[in-house]
């Protein structure tokens, strides 16, 4: 194990509502712009809730056969989209070939994409027959980018991302990839995602102002929005960055994980476990509670889930919770479920190159339980150091994430 | 634009060691899974109740039957297992649940689609239900997910038994066709014994090598056979049984 060479991130790919790289992403983060819509590709009149953050159209990146691209599942196209342009963006693209390149995918459920696609298509195919069943598509995207390395689909639910970021760490530190691609991507809003979660009440019903409907913290929170899109990320040891002068965005330097092991769905009302995750993340980085700038949190708009979140927090960080930033970006990314946390760390790496900290909008009245250093409605202008990401999902899985500017 | 070096700037751990300390194979029609849950009642008391397990994945009741038989073989400390780690294999679950759940929603429309779908037949369901059952805190993730990724958990278990320094990691396997199966492997860091079935994780593709495969694995861990595979042509996985156990 070689635990004294940093692990930089040096591109990202990404496609969510709000853009798709990492510059205008996080200028809309920046700005507080909300990406969260009205549904209109599907029928909602019988759906709960109607709003999601949507992806409108996976174009195929440069490289790629387009003709072989348009034909693939849509989450396919957005896996291929992220995880092409990451590379392009860290300068790998046109040398894959010659480097053993990890390939670490966040996702959940990728029969049921196809299931449903049947399902609800055009009929032709009886949905979950086994003779239709498909390779895995990170064999496929594997495939199709010629990378040659280990690969791993993993997913923890909405924790997936971190989860994903951990173990690209240590397959660089085993020396088991050269490079390693890691993130999340889901292609969620669809009708039985939609009704799935609607009907286990898990989402806001304010239908009728969608950018005001994802509202963590706030007083007035009915539940999460749902959202898709991508984020990958290239990561790579500081010493093959630093040879080949790469632009490094930040360190990704530790990960805590830990599980409730409480329940399914609901968080358990006691953050113990999610506490012990933060903590794991900031021993492992040596990095004193004080030492934090920015805490992106996991802050769904759950009337449970915030709230035990905000206490943890601030058992973790005692009286500095009351100055260091806490902002949860699903008030305007809306809950991008196995993506939520790799959009997450991306928040996290714009507060380095941008100085600033984006806002939660739509935070009008500061839920009493909920009580932290907010950064309500518009951004904060603050250079940092060191950002923390929290993601937490279904199954109990929790998650902490310490990135560091270099 | 940046320059590119080629060559690998990291020492590689070309050759990782793991104790296979205690292992189960269990397999059954999955006509049976109702009547096998009852007995999951006993075994996890106070874990995991009734209603749960009504709306399990069958891939999850026959996972939960295997680790019961792990677990009574012995062979671990009962005391450190809430920090074990947990990496599921499941493979394409609830098949026959979304075909019911498809026909309902074209009939019926949004509201007929159960609230308990997608929190029990995602990639993470089973490792979270099994987390909760055997009340683990170590990480816990669903791997894979498709037939032929096997070779997906045993590089997740491995890279957290080395890097996040786990006193164990549960592998899990399952699937439902042909017929309803689940292997268990649990696995420490490796104390050199000999007395230690063993698995070795070596970073050099061996192609000529059968691929990972629950029929495989399954056979191996019947039969007591050393057996080697290959992994994602980017390694080879070779399992070895103590000296005197080996046929």
């Amino acid at each position: 194990m070689n635990l004294h060479d940093p692990t930089w991130i040096t591109g990202i790919g990404a496609l969510t509502s709000l853009g798709n790289s990492f510059d205008l992403i996080s200028k809309n983060l920046l700005t507080g712009h909300s990406g969260i819509q009205k549904i209109d590709h599907f029928d909602i009149t019988q759906h709960p809730s109607q709003i999601a953050s949507i992806v409108e159209h996976v174009s195929c990146p440069e490289g790629i056969s387009e003709e072989v691209f348009l034909k693939r599942p849509r989450l396919q196209q957005l896996m291929i989209y992220c995880c092409v342009r990451a590379l392009q963006d860290a300068g790998y693209w046109e040398v894959r070939d010659q480097l053993r390149i990890g390939l670490v995918m966040g996702t959940a459920s990728e029969w049921m994409w196809f299931w449903e696609d049947d399902a609800f298509g055009k009929g032709m195919v009886p949905p979950c027959a086994l003779e239709n069943d498909h390779l895995s598509i990170v064999s496929e995207v594997q495939q199709a980018l010629q990378l040659k390395g280990p690969r791993l689909t993993l997913s923890s639910a909405c924790a997936s991302g971190n989860f994903a970021l951990a173990q690209a760490k240590r397959w660089l530190e085993l020396g088991w990839v050269d490079v390693c691609l890691a993130g999340g991507c889901d292609a969620g809003v669809t009708p039985l995602t939609l009704a799935g979660f609607g009907n286990l009440r898990a989402l806001s019903r304010q239908n009728e102002k969608p950018q005001a409907a994802s509202r963590p913290f706030d007083k007035d929170r009915d539940g999460f929005v749902l959202g898709e899109g991508g984020v990958m990320f290239v990561l790579e040891s500081s010493t093959r960055a630093k040879k080949r002068s790469a632009r490094v965005l930040g360190e990704f330097v530790s990960c805590g994980l830990s599980s409730d092991a409480f329940h399914l769905v609901i968080p358990s009302s006691e953050p113990t476990q999610a506490v012990s995750a933060m903590r794991k993340a900031l021993k492992e980085a040596k990095i004193n509670p004080s030492e934090v700038d920015y805490i992106n949190a996991h802050g769904t708009s759950t009337p449970v889930g915030d709230a035990v979140e905000a206490k943890g927090i601030r058992e973790v960080f005692g009286e500095d919770a009351k100055r260091i930033p806490v902002s949860s970006t699903k008030s305007m990314t809306g809950h991008l479920l196995t993506a939520a946390a790799a959009i997450e760390a991306l928040a996290c790496l714009a507060t380095f190159e941008y100085g600033a900290i984006p806002p939660t909008i739509n935070l009008d009245q500061i839920d009493p339980e909920c009580n932290l250093c907010h950064v309500p409605h518009q951004s904060k202008e603050q250079r940092s150091r060191v950002a923390i990401s929290n993601s937490f999902g279904f199954g109990g899985s929790n998650s902490c994430a310490v990135f560091r500017a270099v | 634009m940046a320059s590119i070096a080629l060559t690998s700037t990291r020492k590689s751990v070309s050759t990782l060691v793991a104790d296979l300390v205690t292992w189960s194979r269990f397999s059954a029609p999955l006509s049976d899974w109702a009547s096998l849950s009852e007995q999951l009642l006993i075994a996890y008391s106070g874990r995991v109740s009734k209603g749960i397990l009504k709306q399990a994945d069958e891939q999850s009741i026959l996972a939960l039957l295997a680790l019961q038989q792990a677990l009574n073989a012995g062979r671990i400390d009962r005391t450190l297992i809430p920090s074990w780690g947990l990496v599921s294999s499941p493979q394409i679950p609830g098949r026959q649940r979304l075909v019911d759940t498809f026909k309902q929603f074209r009939e019926k429309g949004a509201w007929s689609v159960s609230p308990h779908i997608i929190p029990n037949v995602s990639l993470h369901s089973q490792s979270g239900l099994i987390s909760q059952a055997l009340d683990l805190h170590g990480p816990n993730i669903g791997a894979g997910g498709m037939p032929g990724t096997e070779s997906e958990a045993i590089f997740a278990a491995l890279a957290w038994l080395e890097g996040e320094r786990l006193p164990g990691v549960w592998v899990v396997f399952t699937r439902s066709e042909p017929m309803g199966e689940a292997i268990v492997l649990g696995l420490c860091s490796s104390t050199n014994s000999l007395e230690k079935a063993q698995l070795t994780l070596t970073m050099n593709p061996a192609e000529s090598l059968p691929p990972l495969s629950i029929d495989s694995l399954g056979c191996a861990i019947d039969s007591h056979t050393s057996t080697e595979w290959n992994l994602m042509e980017s390694a080879s996985l070779l399992l070895t049984w103590p000296e005197g156990e080996n046929r």
